[in-house]
């Protein structure tokens, strides 16, 4: 059993200090979904991990899977799908709209930016199956279990979601060299 | 750099700047208020408990009981036996030596 999980059965025994020690080691994974989710949005991205872990220590006695930051993203998309359609940020069954300005890949820091833009501009769920199979190295059960999803939507999403970035990335690469 | 290759880079690090401390603040203010709602669940369920039941004629009931078995011929030849058989065990154990202090 890896130090997560140890620590999370600890936690579930009443042990706040174990439970601090899993803040501290997920938050950044967390909080990076989070912002990511909300195109950006780090206040509403640090109010919902707030939320997520305390909702996860109230929780963490159902804790029963075997990847406890894969159990916790669970918790974050359901929070961010519940904020979504409370605030209306996002409409989940629309696509937004192109942005306007397309930035020059010419270094590391400039590709990243074009990815974020153009993560922005897929679904949520495409964006969240993305991030969690990709950048966050959950595996396809892993992810799908997280946004409770069958396996095959899931896989369904993750190439949606490359076939549009591919899309959009190739577009801005286009007006790069024109 | 290919698509997968991008998409597999890991999320730029967020420094923590406080958050743990924020967190773990909530979850003991949670916990705070927890607690004290089930302590004051508890207190207004005993409240009318003790306002519901009858105490007295419980009170009354066990006296009573109390009384009857002091009282009952049954209960002291029980008593009686009880001590018997007892001291009639000692005796034996003793006679026979098997007390080996």
């Amino acid at each position: 059993m890896v130090e997560s999980e140890w620590l999370a059965l600890e936690a579930a025994k009443g042990d706040p200090a174990a439970f601090g020690l899993l803040v501290r080691q997920h938050q950044s994974r967390l909080r990076g979904f989070l912002l990511r989710l909300t195109k950006g949005n780090s206040a509403l991205a640090d109010d919902l991990a707030q939320e997520t872990f305390i909702e996860g220590y109230r929780k963490i006695r159902q804790f029963n899977s075997e990847n406890f930051f894969g159990w916790l993203c669970a918790i974050a998309w359901s929070r961010f799908l519940m904020e979504a359609r409370k605030r209306k940020l996002e409409p989940l069954d629309e696509q937004p709209e192109m942005a306007d300005d397309a930035p020059e890949p010419e270094n590391a820091s400039l590709v990243r930016h074009d990815l974020e833009t153009a993560m922005a501009q897929l679904h949520p769920m495409q964006r969240a199956a993305l991030t969690l199979c990709f950048a966050l190295g959950l595996s396809n059960e892993e992810a799908a279990q997280s946004l409770n999803i069958p396996l095959g939507t899931l896989k369904s999403h993750v190439n949606r979601g490359r076939a549009k970035l591919a899309l959009l990335l190739g577009d801005w690469r286009k007006v790069q060299v024109s | 750099m290919n698509l997968d290759e991008m998409l597999s880079q890991p999320l730029p690090d967020v420094p923590d700047n406080g958050f743990t401390a924020r967190v773990i603040t909530h979850v003991k203010a949670a916990e705070r208020r927890r607690a004290a709602a089930i302590m004051i669940a508890t207190m207004i369920g005993v409240t009318i408990l003790c306002l519901l039941i009858p105490l007295p004629v419980f009170t009354a009931a066990i006296g009573l009981t109390v009384f009857q078995l002091g009282t009952s011929p049954l209960v002291g030849w029980a008593a009686a036996a009880l001590v018997l058989t007892f001291l009639i065990d000692r005796v034996l154990t003793t006679d026979r030596g098997l007390l080996q202090f």
